[in-house]
């Protein structure tokens, strides 16, 4: 049991170290244990109770002051997109499948870390003055593709990876000026970001932190998580893409979904949920009160853990906030410092005005 | 398949002289997904005094009657209906929208929306489309006569609905989510023409529902009823009895393909208490999958559950039309189920 710590000044600065450290360890959906040992070492001093559950959810409290206090879930998802191993060819080179919805496009050319050991492997393709008419064009068939680790025979390539393991893009962490450049910043700043509440939580509520599994192959940590903790209510802490990147054509103007350099993105629907509008605007009237820039998410399309925690139990009414990246379930993601800082900013300072009046029918 | 009770083909007529003020009221309230306040207020001054309310967080409201104990029956219905979100505004000040819930595109270009603050917009669609060709949501627009983005009186997520107030149409009802409406005005009536059912019986006005039923498990895991009819609109091809399911025929009653589209059991049940009302009733064999069946027999402690449905022309249009007779039969139907104790 811990005291709350007293606020120190910046109250939310990123931690960048830790956004290093969370992005340059391989969560492939169903494989959250090395992202959820990070967790742990941040905020196993600090909880008031924590523990893993059967699906691998951490769940954290930290049980605040005053009485009749709103519990508030708080979810962010430790896994990310990637492939599973599923076998070699004689050649050496292994056939895989993709977890979780991934831009199969991108995977020519790309390095991968695999297995706990991160074995480098190559999704190789044969260079352009090499390749046939057809295959510089398309994308390639996702069966077609394989990873190389630079053996050359079936037994010795399983020897050091086996069916079964994940795998996930090779890419390190880099900072430029404003820039957030890394693989799986698609959940790892919401993972961040929720350690940063966990650390200095709003005191007037009881601050039910999940860091959950599976959210990318359909929610279904969270929703275990929601039923255990039965909040009042959710606010969901995700990454979502922003294609603010256009040709000229105008007429694809109405899909950007988000910008980066306009804040932090709030919900009011995306593909799966209708999101709480009382809590929405209760965040919307925080950032205008508090002059924190901020930008509706383009309704529709996509999910986050919400999806399922609003339906669990007899219904939990949900938000969401999420920091736009650049090529979300790439190989590189890319995002504003600027942005990650508001939403802290943001979502501390929603919580701390919370009240039960938000939720009154 | 199709079969029309031979039995007393009468619909039995009682009064519904209330139905068409509160099914006004409903018809011409707002309603979208996660937005039932309006619904719900009418619903609730519509109630008689002194029952048991509860509901759920996400905003549905629950009415409990008759004894306690076991095989309490939920009877649920949508509050919420499908509407448009703006999802984008473009540089000339016009909105792109997506639905919440089932929409049908072809049905809103040249329209008029009302938007959140009483906003008017007129959907529009490119000129360039032919005729008779699909429209897509994507391809239609709300023109709010500005011209410029930071002129548009709407922002993002705004909802927008067209307006189709409640009118007679000989024996038909037609206006903008008449059919869904009307099951509510059937259900918050019950308690009035029948305070003390013979069952235990809980009243479920559902919010969220009409997006993939989602307000449908919540519900069902408060509740916590061992059975539950789910009352809905059935779109039926011909208002003029040209199809295999019609308006005028009654309801629909939903027999169950396979294990997860519904009880066997609670169908017959309808069945039978249609037959001794001489409630006239249709029947269709349900998808061997139906969704919201099927949430609802995973909720709790598991829900043997069945659909009633009323047949509705043109649904989820501004022409959307039921026939009178045929929500008076879904409260006759009702109001038998619950006068008995013995068939449940």
């Amino acid at each position: 049991m811990t005291a709350h710590v007293a606020r120190p000044a910046g109250v939310s600065t990123p931690d960048l170290g830790l956004l290093r450290r969370l992005t340059e360890v391989v969560g492939v959906s169903g494989d959250e244990a090395a992202v959820r040992s990070i967790v742990v070492r941040e905020v196993q001093d600090l909880a008031d109770d924590l523990h893993v559950d059967a699906l691998g959810n951490l769940l954290v409290v930290r049980r605040g002051q005053g009485p009749r206090r709103l519990r508030v879930m708080v979810a962010a998802h430790l896994d990310e997109v990637g492939l599973m191993i599923l076998g070699a060819d004689s050649d050496g080179r292994f056939f895989f499948e993709a977890v979780g919805h991934l831009d199969t496009s991108q995977l020519p050319g790309k390095a991968l870390w695999i297995g706990p050991e991160r074995v480098v492997g190559v999704i190789g393709i044969p260079p352009p003055h090499l390749q046939r008419e057809p295959d510089s064009h398309g994308p390639f068939p996702l069966e077609e593709l394989r990873i190389d680790i630079g053996e050359t025979s079936r037994q010795a390539a399983l020897a050091r990876v086996r069916p079964g393991m994940w795998a996930s893009y090779a890419t390190p962490f880099q900072r430029q000026a404003n820039s957030l450049f890394g693989r799986a910043l698609d959940n790892r700043v919401g993972v961040a970001t929720l350690v940063s509440l966990v650390r200095q939580p709003p005191r007037g509520i009881e601050l039910l932190a999940a860091f959950t599994t599976q959210e990318e192959i359909g929610g279904r940590g969270a929703r275990v998580a929601a039923q255990a903790l039965e909040p009042d209510c959710a606010l969901v802490l995700d990454c979502t893409p922003a294609r603010d990147i256009l040709p000229d054509e105008d007429a694809l103007a109405w899909r950007v979904n988000t910008r980066l350099g306009h804040g932090p993105a709030l919900y009011f629907a995306d593909g799966d949920t209708v999101y709480d509008a009382g809590w929405a605007n209760h965040i919307r009237r925080t950032a205008e009160r508090r002059g924190l820039a901020y930008q509706i998410r383009q309704p529709g399309g996509g999910g986050t853990d919400a999806g399922t925690i609003q339906i669990a139990g007899h219904g939990i009414p949900c938000a969401a906030i999420s920091v736009p990246a650049r090529n979300v379930h790439g190989a590189v993601s890319h995002a504003y410092l600027s942005d990650w800082r508001t939403s802290l900013l943001l979502v501390q300072a929603a919580l701390a005005s919370l009240t039960p009046a938000e939720f009154r029918r | 398949m199709k079969r029309i009770s031979r039995k007393a083909t009468r619909h039995v007529r009682r009064s519904s002289s209330q139905l068409p003020d509160l099914l006004g009221r409903l018809v011409a309230a707002r309603a979208p997904a996660g937005r039932e306040e309006e619904v719900r207020a009418l619903l609730a001054e519509a109630l008689p005094r002194g029952l048991a309310l509860s509901g759920t967080p996400l905003g549905s409201l629950h009415v409990e009657l008759g004894p306690s104990g076991p095989r309490r029956l939920l009877l649920a219905a949508a509050m919420d209906q499908p509407s448009l979100m703006v999802s984008a505004i473009d540089d000339q000040g016009r909105a792109r929208m997506r639905s919440l819930g089932p929409v049908v595109p072809r049905s809103l270009a040249g329209h008029r929306l009302r938007f959140d603050g009483g906003v008017l917009g007129v959907v529009a669609c490119p000129w360039e489309a032919e005729p008779g060709e699909g429209v897509m949501l994507e391809s239609l627009w709300v023109d709010f006569g500005v011209e410029a983005r930071a002129d548009c009186p709407v922002g993002l997520a705004a909802c927008g609905m067209f307006e189709a107030p409640l009118e007679t149409l000989g024996g038909n009802w037609v206006g903008r989510s008449v059919a869904s409406r009307a099951l509510l005005s059937v259900m918050v009536g019950l308690p009035s023409k029948l305070p003390r059912p013979a069952i235990p019986l809980t009243i479920g006005f559902l919010a969220h529902a009409s997006v993939d039923d989602r307000g449908l498990g919540p519900s069902a895991n408060a509740v916590s009823p061992e059975q539950a009819i789910l009352l809905r609109p059935l779109p039926v091809e011909s208002a003029t009895g040209g199809g295999r399911l019609a308006l005028g025929r009654g309801p629909v009653l939903g027999l169950p393909a396979a294990a997860d589209s519904g009880s066997r059991r609670l169908v017959a049940w309808l069945m039978t208490a249609a037959r001794r009302s001489g409630v006239a009733f249709q029947e269709r064999v349900l998808a061997a999958e139906d969704p919201a069946l099927r949430i609802l027999q995973g909720s709790a402690q598991g829900i043997a559950a069945a659909t009633l449905e009323i047949p509705a022309a043109n649904l989820n249009t501004p022409a959307e039309m039921i026939r009178k007779g045929d929500a008076e039969a879904v409260q006759e139907l009702l109001l038998q189920l619950l006068r008995r104790a013995d068939q449940r």
